[in-house]
Order: structure tokens, then C-alpha cells, then sequence
């Protein structure tokens, strides 16, 4: 039996802990008389077979067991006279006996089911990270959810799964492409570019990827969320997200953006149950912008190359004029679909096997999962293996002990290159395949050279890959192996049921291995074989190492008044960690060599070490008047080796108080229907620390050297003035039930303030030798915000059918209150008179995010004056819409940035800005407000339908009242380079009198496509996120298959989505600066079918 | 409650199990792994030396040479724009200086500061039985020349900058260090110069070093152009002087029969040299300012030749006959297929000559891969006799400033008869004698980063920019009307501090030309 082959090991490994503990007791010397013989039998039955006969001790813990033959006998041989025999047995009242003198034991056993009903209340309770408490009891602003409210979602990680479920909790993810992460934000941004997501908590311990000091800044966020790969969601028994200070003062430090704690399953006491899963998933990619074919290309660029200076010379280049004499003639008469190309039907195998069970003594619970998708754009391909083993030993009543392992095993094959970016730039006139002289396709990729290509394409397509050729050939192979024990005991010094002093410890280790392997072979280079980029191969390795362990002891005294009730908490954690980075690229090697380390010639060669550790103190009280006043104090003190000796300890206190309003005795008159009514006031602190360890030393780095001479440079300044950041906030909460809490609505409001900011390369003077503080403390920022949750259970009944709804809304608004002088300066940068440039503000006591550009008013259809063509030609009006003249009498034309380089007059075919202060230059006076990239509201809103064995779950996510800057649009209409254009541009001005929104293709001039309200677009989405269909077979049916559950389920995943923004995707990251969309690979489509047996 | 006693000593033990870890805050005092602390380093004469090479070696940064052909040449008349596509170069050339471009940074010679600061506060800390006051004091002057160096490029360049002599260390310092003045920078300067010519060595011991190293002459050579900035004709002789008449390491003008160009600009630390930055392919610091910029023998750099300095028979004299050997041997001799002049100062190795015909050609050998790295000279014999020459000339010695003159012009001329000298009286007045001086530099020191303060010493001298904008727009084909207008301003004659450092600085003033058009 698997289980008992796990009592075993749990047993040894306990008992190794003890050691290590040494809380052990001494087991007294049994002497060897003590052997105790006896019979089990009933009142059916005169010889019961396999009853377990344990001797227990004073603690209930079995010193040794045996069981009855099949006469019912047993013989025992008991360590200490003192101890007690327990006998128990299926369907029968267990007994217990002392043995004292007594040797021979006749027992009867009693059948359970003659006792009477009992009735038990449970109370759900929810972990506050120190107590499990009633949710009527928690005066914080937490959410919980179930992991049952995403089951038969085929989903890679959490994040997915919690989008639009948790209201304030705000998710956006990079990008559809394979194992990408996603942002998150609890109650809005934090910091300005510093890390904003929130703490991670798996079990009570912190998940997280400690980081070196050169670890690329841009992309580190992606990259924590993304190994939330490491936790398989079917393992996931819920969630909860701690949004308050007072909630997350708990995690100190660690808390400031808002933690996430995660709980996952647990054996079950019963039956041994099997689980398996499966679900299949098919996904496409949404239909993105229509791109232009290559004939509507070809005859698109000659226009564009002859507008500027009206000369067909200048549209002169062989590629877009069919020439049949040009050697390359048949790879650039084509109509490829370059998008096409590299979109494919994405698939996703996931298996998922659960194996849990366990008697008084043990339960276990082991896990499996197999994930297998390929991406909706060509060979991308995740492959995921994880594994879990939770175990749960009672020692004895007192003394518990239990082991979390888990292991990730994940490989990543993704694109070298950011195809679906490429396909969308791409000349579609050219071909995938090198053709030859009568137009076949030959076996091999077509690529530009240098030599054939014209140097008006040199600097833009000539530069672009292949990208069938880089799917195929290049690669980008990312591995990653996580390793996750976790050892705890519990042990109660004193009996619980009389008074708990409970002591628990636990210890974890968090093992995370990463490689990112990448190859580009020579087919895809147009350099000779001397330069760097021949058969470049690098290798990029991430190894990490954490322990953390958290000691604690937990104190809930018995008062004789019963109204009182008090639980306290002091705990000890430290942890530490180390993390080596090391990074090799190569070039040159031999054909066929595709490892950075197997040859070739190096050219780059980075490690990067760094250590960190970590220790804290936290004090936690929770205490209950009458059921009705609820009291809550907690206080951490953190110490971090990234500061030095003047900010290493902070301190985080929070106070939380909650009344439940509903029990008062003047409130009796409604309970009829208001079943709750709660009111939870809080405040708290919370920290942040710097991601990096040794920012307070002065280091030194080797350099390179001067006349054979080796030379050393000072790396950093240090940081000796670093200071927490620290964020105070302060929630008003509002609970109310009605008809016995079928119906919720939670009500929170919070202010939030953070203080001595912590901001990332914070811009220095020069003339310091250095041009940046890793570092500084840099100034103040509100975020004010309210969420609204509401819950709606069973609403409609009629007969087997039911509907239950949830709906969430939140929303913050943020403001940046003080700022260092240096960084706004920094920041609010004068305009540079180019195209596309949208300006960016910091401005005191006001949002980040808010978007300034020109406004847009069309096109000039003529570019001659004329009575009647005010304002269709490019001559400027006064204040009344009249023509303005110059000194000569003659009307005088609109021109852009007078007096400046780029000085430029207007001409017909050419985009009209507003001229806001009428003075017949379009400049930086001219710039408006156009709208703020921050939502006015966001949330989630679900469905249930329940008919008999069927259920429906469909599940919305939506945002309201944002501005994304379109900025995929804005390359595919600009008609200002060699890339692809959208067919909307077939619409373009060629003409005098030709009306149209389009303006005319000029290549490298004119000011088509400066920031303008044109490209600024609402970003407000409702998305059905996804709808599902659930049916349980009949138990009665699955019985004779001995089967004790079955259920089926499809699911539509992004089945539509309402938005009359003109991009593929309106979910746009958002949080720093404006919200910006650069077009990167949607979400796909899809459907998921699955199954799930439980035997 | 009532506690019984064998729990009580579990609870003991369990609280003492944790105190082994509470009791700590040591836990937390972690040394970095893989790097070097402060606190650990400058133990030892070593520490000292590596730091002090820092100094150099960020001197030898291909964005810091750069940027002295950027200041000191192309904003002359020595350099035409063959092809670039950086716009902030084409906005130097134009005279259309903002406060965006990128070349108006200035970080790399506070980078080299920084350096030098670095080793002047923590060189005097170090604890070590052999590095006597004497290697000190060696040591600190070399680090005292290279930051007045960088301070002189800064003032000139500039005009008024921050003056920084602490070690940036910590974030508790200030940084926003306001504008000094340039008259007290140079002050300090001089000072600082004056006491590391104390202190400094003489030789290293090895050519190499001598050259490649601040030794007394290189002290002086740097004071006598400081002196000359700052019109202390005097001093500037004194210690011009010094340096000509230098009998501990005496320094040589390469005569012609040893191949100047060849021993100079590719064999490298020549007999005249006193300073020059050490380029070397093993050390992988190839100058790549000179082969993006003035061409690598294979391809041309983005800087050419003006066509005026290699036609006009004013500036090279003797045309069509060509005696001047530096026309040829820094330039090629005809135009190339798209008939411009490619410079082949630094870039080729040497130069021989053939008969074609009736004419006699010149055949330029380029270094190899190996070869490749030229040194960056700063400072040379002929530079210094050259300034004499002109602090001379001011003081109204023209006789002894020709002969200077003549020294330099008849080694470049070795077809010439002795004879056939510039002679007193086609340069008989302070005016075409100071005139002649600065053609002589010019001819001399072109593209060696030295023009354009020559130019802004004359400007400084009449105190308006009449002779300098006549000089400088006689490379623009089209006349340069818009550049002379920028230029009429003694301010237009600085470079704008960058927006960047103003953005970062809230103490910085924009200089006084850019505050209408800059911020």
C-alpha cells in the first residue's frame, strides 16, 4: 500500500527532525514481560479481522500497532505500562483501555451506526497568513477564491485563471506568445519604475526569484510572473489576495504592492481517490489588421518614394518594378501572406493525475501534470512536467508533521525573433522560398543580400529575417527545472483542548535552475564569416538557491468569560539566498554546432553572483468580543542584507478592526434579511526594499587595461542613504449580506500613500563621474481607490434550476504628490518636432498616464488656395475660420515648426493638425491633452447556471474609460518606410480634390503621422473571457464502472470581445507611462474539451 | 491557567531553539561574492597603479578620441563631411549646436576626473612599507595632470563648468555641483600643475612609458598651453623652454631623414613625443575613432579633407610643386573618384613615391590588423616650439618666433634649398607673423585635435570672431551663411551643456548663446 510505504518514510523522516529539534521525549524501556494478548470480536461477529490494536501514549501518539488475525486475536508487546491500547475498526466506536496490570484483553466492539446523529456547523474559515479565522471575523481587506470557480480551464499559470476575478487586483498580460508572463497590480502602481507586483505566497512560503545586480531591468517583471509556470493550477486549492497594509503588514517588507497567497490541496481523510484529467485545447489567432498584398505594396511604394520630391527617379529600385531583366526578378513578384505564413492552429494536451487519501494517521496527496501547447504563430512549443507530494502525519493528537515537494520541469521552445512583429513589416511582394528563374519555389529560404539589394531597403527590410527561416532554422530554447521541499511540525505543548501554546516551525528550500539557449545559423546572416553574427550561439544560465524557515508560536488562551477571545502569534523567519548568473556567446562555430561553449570564438562571457539574506520578527494578535467586535494587531520587523548599517531594520505595524453590526440586538428587526452588516476600518504600513543586494558598498569591477597594465573602476556610488519604502494605507471596508448571505456586496475604500518612493536609476550629473544612482528615495505618490464585490448565490430557483452571478468593480486613481526635481525635469522633455513622439508628464498632483499630442483634423484635399477652401488647403485661418494673408497680400500656408530645422510647409495631401492658437504654425503650443491611459473602472463579471447534472459558467472581464496610444496602427499607416502598410492605406490621398481621412505616402518626410489624436483610441473592452458547459454523468450509471465521478466540459476561451478599439488586442499593458500598443501577439482563441474521472 | 512543569521545559526548549538564530544581526552583514569592497582594496603600491591606469585607460575609450576630433577639429576649417548619417555630427558641422546632441555630453572626461579624483583621496590612505611619499607623490601627479587635462578640454569646450576635485563614493554627497568659472578652474590648474611638475618623474624607464605616461615634460607641456589660453605669454615661454632645452630626457625633433611621418603617426612614441594616448591591439583597444572617422586605409571615415586647404596655394605653399611633405603625407596628394581629399594622417602607414609618366604620385602602405591601433598624440616637440613661437610673436619677438617657424617648415620641406627660409620681411608685422604661426600650426598639427582652439585663442586675442568665421567658412562650398550668423556670438563659440546634465543638475545654467534656443 502506497500509504503505508509513506507512513514509513514520514516516520523516518520525523524522527530525523525531532533530532534536529530535539523536543523529544524519552520513550521509557518497555521490560519484556510486557507483552499484552487479547481478542476483538462483536455482537455479529466472534472473530473481527484487521482490527488495528495501537498502543498510544498520554499525547495520543501510537508507540506501536499490529492488527487481529482471522480469529481475531492480537499480541502486542507494549514499550510502557502507562501507555493505553487503542482499538479501532471500520464502522465500529473505537476504544480505549489502560493496561496497567492488565495482559489479556476481550474486547467488544460497539457499531458505529447505533450511535445518535451529531450535528456539526462548520465555519469556512480563511487564513489571515498567521490564524485560520471565520470570514465573519476578518476585519482586513482580503479575497478569497476557490480554485473550483476556474476548474476545466485549460489555463498555464494562476495569473491566467485570477484574471478580472479579484476586484482591485488588476492583470495584463504580455503577450499571447507561449509562457509569457503577465503584470499585475493590487490597487494600483506603487512606484514608477521600480516593481510594482505583488509578493507571491505558496503555503505561507514566499515565492520568489532572487536577482543579481545586472539583471536586465526591462524584462525582470515578465519574467517572476512567468515562473508562476511552476505552480500547476489544478494543484490549487484557492487563493487569496491581502490588499490592505493592515492585512500585508504580516509580509512586511515584502508586502507593499499586495501579496497573493496561494493554498494548495491536501490529502483527504477516506478512500484512496484517483483523479485523472484531461483537456484539449485548439486555438487560432484573432484576426489582426488586413495587411497590403504585394501588388498594393509595390504600386504603394512607388507613389511613396515619388511623393516627396515628385520624381520618378526617386521610385526608381528594382524591387517594386517587376523587371524581369533584375536577377532577383521572381522572389519579388509575389503576394505572400507573410502573416499567414507564421500563424498556425495551436494545440494544448494537458494530463493531470491526483492520487490523495489517508486515514486518522496520514494523509497524502500526489499530484502529476503533463502540459503540451503549441502557439498559435509557428513553432513555439511549451512543454511542462510538474509534480507535487503533500503530506500530513499526526504523530498524535499533539504533535503534526507534514512535507510539501513539488517540482516544475518546463521547456520552452520560443522564436528567435518576434515573428508575428516581422510578418506585419514584411514586403509582401516577396517571396518565402528562394524561386528560381520560372518562378518554383526551391527547398531553400529566401533571404536579401547585401549584394542584391537595392540601398533604399538596405537599412529597413534588408535588416528584417525570414521569419519562416528563423522559425525553422534560428532557435531560442528556454529550460527550467524548480525544486520546492517544505518541512513543518506542529507541535501543541500544552492539550488544546484545554488551552493551545501551539509551536510550529517549518523550513523551505526553493531550488530553481534556468537556461536560455539560443542559435543563429549563417542562413539567417547576410555578414561574412569574420563578423560577430555567423552561427552566434549563446547560452545563458540562471541558478538559484533559497532557505527560508519561520518559527512561531501561537498562544489562544482559555478565558472563563466566554465572550472573549484572544489568539496571539510571535514568529522568527529568515531566509537566505544565492543566485548565479553566467552568460557565454559565441560565434563562428562549425555548421552544425549550436552550443555557445562547443567552439567558435567567443564574444561574450558575463557571470554575475549575488547572496541575500533576510530576517524578521512579527507579533500578531486577534481578538473577539462577544462574536461581534473584532480586534486585530500585527507588527513585523524586518532586517535585509541589502541595506547597510543605517536602514536595515523597518518596522511595519498594522491595526484592523471590524463590527459586526448585524448581531447587535438593535438590528434584530431586520435580520429578516440583512444577514450580515460589517464595518472594517484599517490601517497599516508596509515596506519595500531595492531588488538588488551590495548597493550600500562601494565595489569595484576590473576593467580592461592600459599598456599591459590591468586597471579596476569603481562600478556604483554607494548607497548609504537608501532608505524602505514605506506605504501606509488606510481601508474603510463595508460588509453586507441579505436573506442569509445569498446575496453579498463588499464595500472597500482606500487611501494609499507611498512615502520615500524607491526609484530605479535615478539620472545623476555627469560631472560625478558616474550617470546614475542604482537607487534613491525619490518622493511621494497617492493611489486612492474603491472596489466593489458582489455575490449573488442560487438568486434564481425554479425547480433543478439555478443562477448564481458575481460581478466585481474596482478602480484607483493615482497621483504623484512629491518628486525629486531632477526626474521630472527628466521626464517632461521638450518636444523633438518628430513624428510619432507622444509626450510623457510627470505632473505634480496628477496622474501618470496622461496622454499630449496635436489634434488631428484630416487631410488637405487641395493644396492650392481658393474662395470655398478654407481650411481643405493648407493655409492658415484666423480665430473666425477666415484666410490670413502675409505682408504681400498673398494667403499665407501652414507651416510645421517655423524657424526650427525641421521647418516644413503644409501641402495638399497632407495631414491637418489644429491650429489652436491660430497662427499658421503647427508647434509645441499647439500640443492638447488627449485623454489619460488610466480606466475610470475595470472588473469581472461571471455567470452560473446549474440544471441537474449540467452547469454553465460564463466569465467577463472588462475595463472602462482608458486611452491607448495605437501605436501598430500608427507604423501600418504612416507610409513612411519600406514596411507593410494596412490595406486601409489603399484609401490614401493621391490626388488633388480627393477626400479621404488618409494622407498621402511621403517616404522619409513630411509630418504625416506626428502624435495626434488620431492614433489615440478608447481602449474600453468587455471580453467574454470564456464560457463553459459542465455536465456530471449520473453517479448511479459511473457506479457500475466503478467510477465515482465523471464530469465532461467545453470551454470557449476569448470567445468575443465588445471594444470599438480598431486593434487586434485593447488589452494593453498599462501601469507605467501611457498605455501603449505595439502590436504584440494576441490572445488567442480557443476552445478547450476535457474530462475529469475520479475513481 | 495553570502550566504544568514538564511543558515548561518544552517551551524552554523550544525558544532555545531559536535563539541561536535571533540573536544575530551579524546574519545580515554579507560581503559580496565576485567583486571588489573599498574597504578591502587600496592596501598596496599596486592597488594605486591600477587605479591610476584607469585614469589613462578611459582615456583611451573610442567615444572619448572621438570626441576630440569632434571639439578640436571638426568644428575648424580641417574637416569636411564626406558621408554621415548621424545627425548630430551633421549639426556640429553646420554650427547648429543644441542642447540634444549627443557630442554636447561631457560624462567621458568626468568619467576620467572621477578617476583621478579617486586615486588623489585614496592613493595618500594606503598603509604599505615600500610605496614611499616619493611613489606617492609620482603617482599623484600623474593623477593631478591627467584631471587638469580634462579640465582644460572642458573649459575650452564649454566655457564654465563644474569643478569636481572629490571622489564621487557616496550618495550622501552632493552632487549638483554648481558652474565655476573658467578663471577659477585655470587657477586651480595651475596650481595643481605646478606642484605635480614637483613631483613627477622624469622616465619610467622605458619608451613606451615615458610617452605613454605623464612625465615633467608632458606637466609642462600642459602648463605652457594653459598659459597660453590665458595670454601669459611669459610663463608660456618659460616653459616651453624647459621642455625644448630638457637635458634629463632631451627630446628630439625626427629629422626628414628618419622618416617623420612613419616614425611619428605608425612606429609610434617617437623621439618627439611627450604624450600620447597608447592604443594596442592585444589590449583590444583599437582606435576606432580614428578608422570611423578618418578612414581605416580600406574605406574612407566620414571626414575628409576641405577642398580649399588642399588647393588653395596659400595654405600649402609651393603648389603645384608640392614640397611640403606633410600635404602629402597627411592627405591624399590628388582627389579620390568622387573628388574629395581622403585624410591619411593615422590611417596609413607610410608613404612612397613614383614616377607616372611626367608626375611624380605618392603610394600610401596601410597598417595590417596587428599594426593597426595608432596612438592619439596629445601633446609633441613641434606643438610646444609652435606655441612658443606664437606666445613670442605676442610679445613682439617675430625674429626668434621665425626662427621657430623655419625649424618645423624646412624639416617638411627637405627639397627645399637651406636657403630658401621664410624670410622676416614677408612677415614683418605682429599681424602676418601671428598669422604665419597659426598656418604653420596648422599645416603641422592638422587633424591632431589642436585647430579649433587655436582658432578660438585668435578670437579670444581680438576679442571678436571676424578671423576665426573667415577661416572657418571657407570649407563650406555654399559660403556657411547660416553658420557664420552662429558664430558671430564669442558665447556661439561654446558648446550648449547637454539637456541631459541640466535635467540631472538643477543647479547647471544653460551657457548664455543656448538660453533663447535651448532651455
Amino acid at each position: 500500500m502506497i500509504s503505508d510505504f509513506m507512513n514509513i518514510i514520514v516516520k523516518r523522516a520525523f524522527l530525523l527532525f525531532l533530532l534536529f529539534v530535539s523536543v523529544q521525549s524519552v520513550i521509557a524501556q518497555g521490560a519484556s514481560d510486557n507483552i499484552i494478548r487479547g481478542k476483538v470480536f462483536s455482537d455479529t461477529d466472534p472473530a473481527l479481522i484487521g482490527v488495528v490494536v495501537s498502543e498510544i501514549d498520554p499525547t495520543n501518539r501510537v508507540v506501536t500497532s499490529t492488527i487481529s488475525d482471522i480469529n481475531g486475536n492480537f499480541s502486542l508487546k507494549a514499550k510502557s505500562l502507562a501507555n493505553r491500547v487503542r482499538i479501532s475498526y471500520v464502522g465500529f466506536i473505537p476504544q480505549i483501555v489502560a493496561i496497567g496490570n492488565k495482559r489479556l484483553f476481550n474486547i467488544k466492539m460497539r457499531d458505529a451506526t447505533t450511535i445518535s446523529d451529531v450535528t456539526i456547523t462548520a465555519r469556512k474559515t480563511t487564513s489571515n497568513g498567521t490564524f485560520d479565522i471565520p470570514k465573519r471575523e476578518i476585519s482586513t481587506a482580503v479575497q478569497t477564491i476557490s480554485s473550483k470557480e476556474f476548474e476545466g480551464l485549460s489555463v498555464a499559470s494562476v495569473d491566467d485563471a485570477l484574471q478580472g476575478r479579484i476586484s482591485g487586483l488588476d492583470i495584463v498580460n504580455g503577450s499571447g506568445d507561449l509562457g509569457s508572463g503577465s503584470s499585475m497590480r493590487i490597487r494600483g502602481i506603487t512606484s514608477i519604475n521600480s516593481d510594482s507586483n505583488p509578493l507571491l505566497v505558496v503555503n505561507g512560503v514566499i515565492f520568489e526569484t532572487p536577482v543579481g545586480s545586472n539583471f536586465d531591468f526591462s524584462t525582470a517583471n515578465q519574467e517572476q510572473f512567468a515562473s508562476l509556470l511552476s505552480v500547476n493550477v489544478d494543484d490549487i486549492e484557492s487563493i487569496t489576495v491581502l490588499k490592505d497594509a493592515a492585512s500585508t503588514a504580516i509580509w512586511g517588507s515584502r508586502g507593499a504592492s499586495g501579496v497573493i497567497s496561494i493554498t494548495t490541496k491536501k490529502g483527504l481523510r477516506g478512500k484512496t481517490k484517483l483523479q485523472y484529467s484531461y483537456r484539449f485545447s485548439g486555438a487560432v489567432q484573432p484576426q489582426g489588421m488586413k495587411m497590403l498584398t504585394g501588388d498594393d505594396y509595390t504600386m504603394l511604394m512607388k507613389e511613396e518614394y515619388f511623393n516627396p520630391i515628385q520624381d520618378d527617379k526617386a521610385a526608381d529600385i528594382r524591387e517594386f518594378k517587376y523587371d524581369r531583366t533584375f536577377s532577383e526578378y521572381q522572389n519579388f513578384n509575389n503576394n505572400t501572406d507573410w502573416i499567414k505564413a507564421v500563424s498556425q492552429f495551436g494545440v494544448t494536451h494537458d494530463h493531470y493525475v491526483q492520487l490523495s487519501g489517508g486515514g486518522d494517521r496520514a494523509r497524502f496527496l500526489i499530484s502529476g501534470g503533463y502540459y503540451n501547447q503549441t502557439g498559435t504563430v509557428i513553432k513555439q512549443n511549451m512543454e511542462r512536467f510538474t509534480n507535487r507530494v503533500n503530506l500530513d502525519y499526526n504523530v498524535s493528537d499533539r504533535i503534526k508533521f507534514s512535507s510539501e515537494f513539488s517540482f516544475t520541469d518546463t521547456k520552452n521552445s520560443q522564436n528567435y525573433d518576434k515573428l508575428l512583429e516581422v510578418a506585419y513589416k514584411l514586403m509582401p511582394n516577396m517571396s518565402i522560398y528562394a524561386q528560381d528563374k520560372d518562378g518554383n519555389n526551391t527547398s531553400e529560404f529566401y533571404k536579401m543580400l547585401l549584394a542584391n539589394t537595392s540601398t533604399a531597403l538596405q537599412d529597413d527590410q534588408m535588416k528584417l529575417p525570414n521569419p519562416v527561416a528563423s522559425a525553422n532554422l534560428a532557435k531560442k530554447n528556454v529550460e527550467s527545472l524548480y525544486v520546492h521541499p517544505v518541512f513543518r511540525i506542529q507541535y501543541d505543548l500544552l492539550n488544546p483542548e484545554v488551552q493551545m501554546l501551539r509551536f510550529k516551525s517549518h523550513v523551505s528550500f526553493d531550488v530553481n535552475n534556468e537556461g536560455t539557449y539560443t542559435f543563429l545559423p549563417k542562413e539567417l546572416n547576410r555578414d561574412n564569416w569574420a563578423s560577430g553574427g555567423i552561427n552566434s550561439a549563446g547560452t545563458e544560465e540562471k541558478r538559484s538557491f533559497s532557505l527560508s524557515s519561520e518559527s512561531s508560536l501561537l498562544w489562544s488562551p482559555k478565558f472563563e468569560n466566554k465572550d472573549h477571545t484572544l489568539m496571539l502569534s510571535g514568529a522568527y523567519q529568515f531566509g537566505f539566498n544565492s543566485y548565479k548568473y553566467q552568460k557565454i556567446n559565441s560565434y563562428g562555430a562549425p555548421n552544425d554546432i549550436t552550443g555557445s561553449t562547443a567552439g567558435g570564438y567567443v564574444n561574450e562571457i558575463r557571470s554575475d553572483p549575488a547572496e541575500g539574506r533576510w530576517l524578521a520578527y512579527t507579533l500578531v494578535s486577534h481578538y473577539v468580543f462577544k462574536d461581534k467586535y473584532i480586534a486585530d494587531f500585527v507588527i513585523r520587523r524586518d532586517g535585509s542584507s541589502k541595506f547597510g548599517d543605517k536602514s536595515r531594520w523597518g518596522t511595519f505595524p498594522g491595526v484592523s478592526c471590524a463590527w459586526n453590526v448585524a448581531d447587535e440586538d438593535f438590528m434584530k428587526p431586520t435580520n429578516k434579511w440583512l444577514s450580515t452588516l460589517k464595518l472594517r476600518p484599517s490601517w497599516g504600513m508596509t515596506g519595500k526594499q531595492p531588488k538588488y543586494e551590495y548597493l550600500f558598498y562601494s565595489l569595484y569591477s576590473s576593467y580592461s587595461s592600459y599598456n599591459g597594465t590591468a586597471t579596476i573602476r569603481p562600478e556604483n556610488i554607494q548607497l548609504s542613504n537608501l532608505r524602505w519604502e514605506k506605504v501606509t494605507s488606510t481601508n474603510l471596508g463595508l460588509d453586507f449580506g441579505f436573506f442569509d448571505d445569498a446575496y453579498t456586496l463588499d464595500l472597500d475604500y482606500y487611501f494609499k500613500t507611498t512615502t520615500d518612493m524607491l526609484f530605479e536609476k535615478v539620472a545623476l550629473p555627469s560631472s560625478s563621474g558616474f550617470g546614475m544612482l542604482t537607487y534613491e528615495n525619490v518622493g511621494r505618490m497617492d493611489n486612492n481607490g474603491w472596489e466593489i464585490n458582489m455575490q449573488a448565490n442560487k438568486i434564481i430557483k425554479a425547480g433543478d434550476f439555478s443562477v448564481t452571478l458575481n460581478l466585481n468593480l474596482s478602480n484607483y486613481i493615482n497621483t504623484i504628490r512629491e518628486m525629486k526635481q531632477s526626474i521630472l525635469n527628466g521626464y517632461n522633455g521638450d518636444f523633438s518636432f518628430n513624428n510619432g513622439d507622444y509626450l510623457t508628464r510627470i505632473q505634480l498632483n496628477n496622474s501618470f498616464g496622461s496622454i499630449y499630442g496635436f489634434k488631428y483634423k484630416g487631410v488637405y484635399q487641395y493644396n492650392d488656395y481658393k474662395p470655398g477652401r478654407e481650411g481643405k488647403s493648407p493655409f492658415a485661418l484666423d480665430a473666425q475660420g477666415k484666410i490670413i494673408n502675409d505682408a504681400s497680400g498673398n494667403p499665407l500656408r501652414m507651416v510645421y515648426a517655423y524657424g526650427k530645422s525641421s521647418q516644413y510647409s503644409f501641402k495638399g495631401g497632407d495631414a491637418i493638425y489644429e491650429d489652436i492658437n491660430h497662427d499658421g504654425n503647427i508647434n509645441e503650443l499647439d500640443i492638447v491633452y488627449l485623454g489619460n491611459s488610466n480606466p475610470l473602472f475595470n472588473g469581472g463579471f461571471g455567470i452560473k447556471l446549474f440544471y441537474r447534472n449540467f452547469s454553465a459558467n460564463i466569465f467577463s472581464n472588462f475595463r472602462v474609460g482608458n486611452k491607448n496610444v495605437n501605436i501598430a496602427r500608427m507604423n501600418a499607416e504612416n507610409m513612411y518606410s519600406n514596411n507593410n502598410q494596412s490595406a486601409s492605406v489603399n484609401w490614401r490621398w493621391r490626388k488633388d480634390g480627393d477626400v479621404t481621412p488618409i494622407p498621402r505616402a511621403l517616404y522619409k518626410s513630411g509630418y504625416n503621422w506626428l502624435a495626434s489624436d488620431r492614433y489615440v483610441e478608447d481602449g474600453s473592452f468587455f471580453r467574454v473571457k470564456y464560457a463553459q458547459i459542465n455536465y456530471s454523468i449520473d453517479s448511479k450509471l459511473l457506479k457500475r464502472l466503478k467510477i465515482s465521478q465523471m464530469s465532461l466540459y467545453l470551454t470557449m476561451n476569448n470567445l468575443f470581445t465588445f471594444t470599438k478599439y480598431s486593434g487586434v488586442d485593447p488589452e494593453v499593458n498599462f501601469g507605467t507611462g501611457i498605455s501603449v500598443d505595439k502590436g504584440q501577439t494576441p490572445r488567442s482563441q480557443s476552445f478547450t474539451a476535457g474530462v475529469t474521472i475520479v475513481l | 491557567m495553570k502550566v504544568k512543569n514538564n511543558n515548561l521545559i518544552k517551551i524552554l526548549v523550544a525558544i532555545l531553539v531559536l535563539i541561536p538564530f535571533s540573536s544575530c544581526s551579524d546574519w545580515l552583514d554579507i560581503t559580496p561574492s565576485g567583486k571588489v569592497v573599498v574597504t578591502e582594496y587600496w592596501k598596496n603600491e599596486s592597488d594605486v597603479e591600477a587605479m591610476l591606469m584607469t585614469c589613462y585607460r578611459s582615456m583611451v575609450e573610442d567615444d572619448y578620441v572621438k570626441q576630440l576630433i569632434l571639439f578640436g577639429e571638426l568644428r575648424s576649417d580641417n574637416l569636411s563631411l564626406r558621408a554621415t548619417t548621424d545627425e548630430s555630427i551633421l549639426d556640429i558641422y553646420n554650427v547648429n549646436l543644441l542642447p540634444t546632441n549627443g557630442y554636447s555630453r561631457w560624462d567621458r572626461f568626468y568619467d576620467v576626473i572621477n578617476f583621478c579624483n579617486t586615486v588623489l583621496y585614496y592613493a595618500p590612505q594606503v598603509k604599505d612599507a615600500n610605496f614611499s611619499t616619493k611613489k606617492l607623490q609620482a603617482k599623484m601627479a600623474e593623477a593631478l595632470t591627467l584631471r587638469a587635462l580634462n579640465y582644460f578640454y572642458l573649459v575650452r569646450v564649454f566655457g564654465e563648468v563644474p569643478y569636481v576635485t572629490d571622489a564621487s563614493v557616496s550618495d550622501l554627497q552632493d552632487y549638483e555641483v554648481p558652474k565655476s568659472s573658467e578663471n577659477v578652474i585655470l587657477d586651480n590648474l595651475e596650481k595643481d600643475l605646478l606642484q605635480a611638475e614637483d613631483w613627477a618623474l622624469i622616465s619610467y624607464g622605458s619608451e613606451v612609458l615615458n610617452k605613454g605616461r605623464v612625465t615633467k615634460n608632458a606637466i609642462r607641456a600642459l602648463l605652457a598651453d594653459i598659459y597660453l589660453w590665458r595670454s601669459k605669454y611669459n610663463e608660456c615661454i618659460t616653459y616651453s623652454d624647459k621642455i625644448i632645452n630638457d637635458t634629463d630626457n632631451p627630446l628630439l625633433l625626427v629629422e626628414p631623414e628618419e622618416q617623420p611621418y612613419r616614425s611619428i603617426f605608425y612606429e609610434k612614441n617617437s623621439s618627439e613625443s611627450i604624450f600620447e594616448l597608447q592604443f594596442s591591439a592585444s589590449n583590444t583597444t583599437l582606435n576606432k575613432a580614428i578608422s570611423d572617422y578618418y578612414g581605416d586605409g580600406l574605406f574612407p571615415g566620414i571626414f575628409v579633407a576641405p577642398k580649399y586647404l588642399c588647393e588653395d596655394p596659400n595654405v600649402f605653399t609651393n603648389i603645384p610643386k608640392l614640397t611640403d611633405t606633410r600635404r602629402k603625407d597627411y592627405i591624399t596628394e590628388v582627389k579620390s573618384t568622387d573628388n574629395l581629399y581622403f585624410i591619411k594622417k593615422y590611417v596609413a602607414a607610410s608613404r612612397m613615391e613614383y614616377t607616372s609618366g611626367t608626375n611624380v604620385v605618392s603610394l600610401y602602405s596601410y597598417r595590417n590588423s596587428s599594426t593597426w591601433p595608432a596612438n592619439w598624440i596629445i601633446y609633441r616637440l613641434s606643438d610646444i616650439m609652435l606655441m612658443k613661437a606664437e606666445a613670442l610673436t605676442q610679445k613682439g619677438e617675430l625674429s626668434p618666433a621665425l626662427k621657430i617657424v623655419n625649424t618645423t617648415y624646412m624639416r617638411s620641406n627637405p627639397s627645399l634649398n637651406p636657403t630658401d627660409t621664410l624670410k622676416l620681411t614677408d612677415y614683418s608685422t605682429k599681424k602676418s607673423m601671428e598669422e604665419l604661426v597659426l598656418l604653420e600650426r596648422q599645416r603641422e598639427l592638422i587633424f591632431e585635435g589642436k585647430r579649433w582652439f587655436d582658432l578660438m585663442r585668435i578670437a579670444r586675442r581680438d576679442g571678436n570672431t571676424n578671423r576665426l568665421i573667415d577661416k572657418v567658412l571657407t570649407k563650406f562650398a555654399d559660403g556657411g551663411g547660416e553658420a557664420s550668423s552662429k558664430l558671430i556670438d564669442m558665447n556661439g563659440l561654446y558648446f550648449p551643456i547637454n539637456k541631459y546634465e541640466l535635467d540631472a543638475n538643477t543647479k547647471l545654467i544653460q551657457n548664455p548663446f543656448y538660453t533663447s534656443t535651448g532651455k
